[in-house]
């Protein structure tokens, strides 16, 4: 006994519907132009030279920011003490022997100790003609210098009308005043060149393997495409999440000896894959493979601890959270049967997706302000609202706040991962 | 000319028996995308894009029996039409009369009588979702499972949208041929 549906399926597929003749017109032209080699339109993905030159940029970006940042000496000193260069030229010309000026004679010590007294000034050897009349020191005299050979000029006379006590010292003690966190023009400039160079390039990997429009003019011998608005599920048994790593740049400031704020950009790609298989009208199977990427850019914040730095390393943990934002999402689907196209969809893109972050770390200093560093981290990140059945039984597509890719992420709420990437320290160094 | 005859002739880039081609299948590949469509100008682009992939692909096509170029090119028409629906939004679409409970299935000399063009306009009454499952499940004979895995839903909301699908449609004949008896 034929079901009611049955009766419809037969009714339908005995219709002899007489086509619209141009309809069968519109058949001819579309497949003479299908057919044409110069209505073909060329598939919009990028040169095959592009994708290697395009990962290069990001290492090669990093490698002259590290280079740049290495040769620019600052200009300001930073810590340790400092030499003070010796005037070249030597002092005005003194007698042989200089009287002191008789000290004051004071009846107390205070009065004693604050008047000024005049150092007794060492011979120096002259090599012009002395004046031996000159026998009391000049007001113009110079400070004393070490004793050392060499000629001696009047005119490189350098007036000091208070002799200091003592001998100064040549070395100029370290600043004991500490130094304003304060961005420097190198550093800006890196961090704006390097973030441009990154974001250049991330754009660049969004872009491509896409094509618009789905007329017949633009389909070519691979690829079709659809615009976006489609959603994918991961329901097969047969389905993978893939584990994630970020790479990113990142800036440390500095707030104690111990204790510093990290930011930056991060950039991370989930991918996940199914593959099911397909059969249907008693024809042979066929096997349908599904690959999802979806690439986000983040800016995480922490507040990192270190345990233990060097010169060289600095080990640390911290925690904070960050702002992911999606900035591309695609579905390729393959198909075995090859009277099938394979074809890549664009899919609805979630919003912003919050996390907290637990991490520790390793960074690797090239020098006092670049380093490399190696983030295993754990997120959670809250997990999303599961697509529910109406009254009807009718799937509701969720509002924008509510939707997410399914990724890895949403698999796993708790989520271990590795960054890496560089960092740029800031301010000043304890 | 048998499927396979003309199938080789069609890979000839035989103009006569392309042409022959569309004159046996294209009718019927346009009422199938007009069951999944809904619209009439969708399904005449859809059954045109159809054919002309057929004839681009028509070498892969591999004879089976009595029907199966048909089936074959049944099969592209309905991926062509899924990946067309999934480019809409999935929109929930309020019933406007109440779903009963149990409606019971209409007689088999009832259902002959009522138009064809009366069916394809209930079935595009549907909501793409019940529309589609009703079409993969009930008329073109996939499985919930599959079903689920093309349109990127569960199994159970396969069946919960089919179900609904056969009231509605149930609901519709009920008042066609109670109208018919007045």
């Amino acid at each position: 006994m034929k079901t009611w549906e049955s009766i419809i399926k037969d009714k339908l597929e005995r219709i002899d519907a007489t086509l619209p003749e141009n309809l069968f017109t519109e058949f001819l032209t579309r497949l003479d132009a299908s057919g044409s080699p110069a209505v073909a339109v060329p598939a919009v993905r990028p040169a095959a030279w592009r994708r290697p030159l395009l990962r290069a940029l990001v290492p090669a970006a990093a490698a002259g920011l590290a280079a740049f940042l290495f040769l620019h000496k600052p200009s300001v000193p930073g810590d340790g003490i400092q030499v003070a260069q010796q005037p070249p030229a030597p002092v005005a010309a003194v007698a042989d022997t200089v009287k002191s000026e008789e000290p004051l004679q004071s009846d107390n010590l205070v009065s004693q100790a604050i008047t000024p007294k005049v150092a007794n000034h060492y011979p120096v050897h002259v090599t012009e003609p002395e004046t031996t009349d000159n026998t009391q020191p000049s007001e113009d005299t110079a400070e004393v210098i070490p004793a050392e050979e060499g000629s001696i000029s009047e005119t490189d006379v350098v007036s000091d009308p208070e002799p200091s006590v003592s001998a100064p010292s040549p070395v100029i003690p370290k600043s004991t005043a500490a130094k304003p966190v304060e961005l420097k023009v190198a550093p800006a400039a890196g961090i704006v060149t390097g973030g441009g160079l990154l974001a250049a390039a991330l754009t660049q990997f969004i872009g491509s393997g896409t094509q618009a429009g789905t007329n017949s003019a633009s389909m070519v011998n691979n690829l079709e495409t659809s615009y976006s608005g489609s959603f994918a599920t991961f329901t097969d048994e047969d389905s993978h999440h893939f584990p994630l790593f970020k790479e990113g740049l990142s800036v440390g400031i500095p707030v104690a000896p111990r204790l510093k704020i990290t930011t930056g950009l991060e950039y991370s790609r989930y991918i996940s894959t199914s593959s099911h298989m397909m059969d249907s009208f008693g024809v042979h199977g066929f096997q349908v493979e599904r690959k999802q990427v979806a690439q986000y850019l983040g800016i995480p914040v922490r507040l990192d601890w270190s345990l233990a730095k060097n010169r060289l390393l600095d080990v640390y943990v911290g925690g904070g959270a960050a702002a992911d934002y999606c900035i591309g999402a695609k579905i390729i689907i393959k198909y075995t049967d090859p009277a099938l196209k394979d074809s890549i969809q664009e899919l609805r893109r979630d919003g912003f997706v919050f996390s907290l972050i637990g991490a520790g770390g390793i960074q690797l200093n090239f020098n006092k302000r670049i380093g490399l560093y190696l983030e295993p981290e754990l997120t959670w990140s809250k997990p999303p609202k599961k697509a529910h059945l109406d009254f009807y039984g009718d799937i509701v597509i969720m509002e924008e706040g509510d939707y997410r890719l399914e990724t890895y992420r949403t698999a796993h709420p708790f989520m271990f991962t590795v960054a890496t990437g560089l960092r740029i320290n800031l301010g000043k160094r304890y | 000319m048998d499927e396979q005859a003309l199938a080789r002739y069609c890979s000839q880039r035989d103009r006569m028996a392309e042409e022959e081609l569309y004159r046996r299948y294209a009718a019927r590949v346009n009422m199938l995308c007009r069951r999944y469509l809904g619209d009439g100008d969708e399904a005449d682009d859809l059954m045109l894009e159809t054919l002309v992939q057929a004839l681009k692909k028509i070498d892969t096509y591999k004879f089976t029996g009595k029907g199966s170029l048909y089936g074959w090119i049944s099969r592209i028409a309905v991926n062509k039409a899924i990946n067309h629906i999934k480019r809409r939004r999935l929109h929930v679409v309020p019933l406007n009369f109440p779903a009963k409970d149990d409606i019971p299935d209409p007689a088999d000399d009832a259902m002959e009588s009522i138009p064809e063009e009366k069916l394809i306009g209930w079935i595009a009454e549907l909501s793409d979702l019940r529309r589609t499952v009703f079409n993969l499940h009930s008329l073109d004979g996939y499985s919930h499972k599959e079903i689920g895995r093309m349109l990127g839903i569960s199994e159970r909301a396969s069946i919960s949208a089919l179900e609904k699908a056969r009231k509605q449609l149930k609901e519709r004949i009920r008042q066609y041929l109670k109208e018919q008896e007045t």
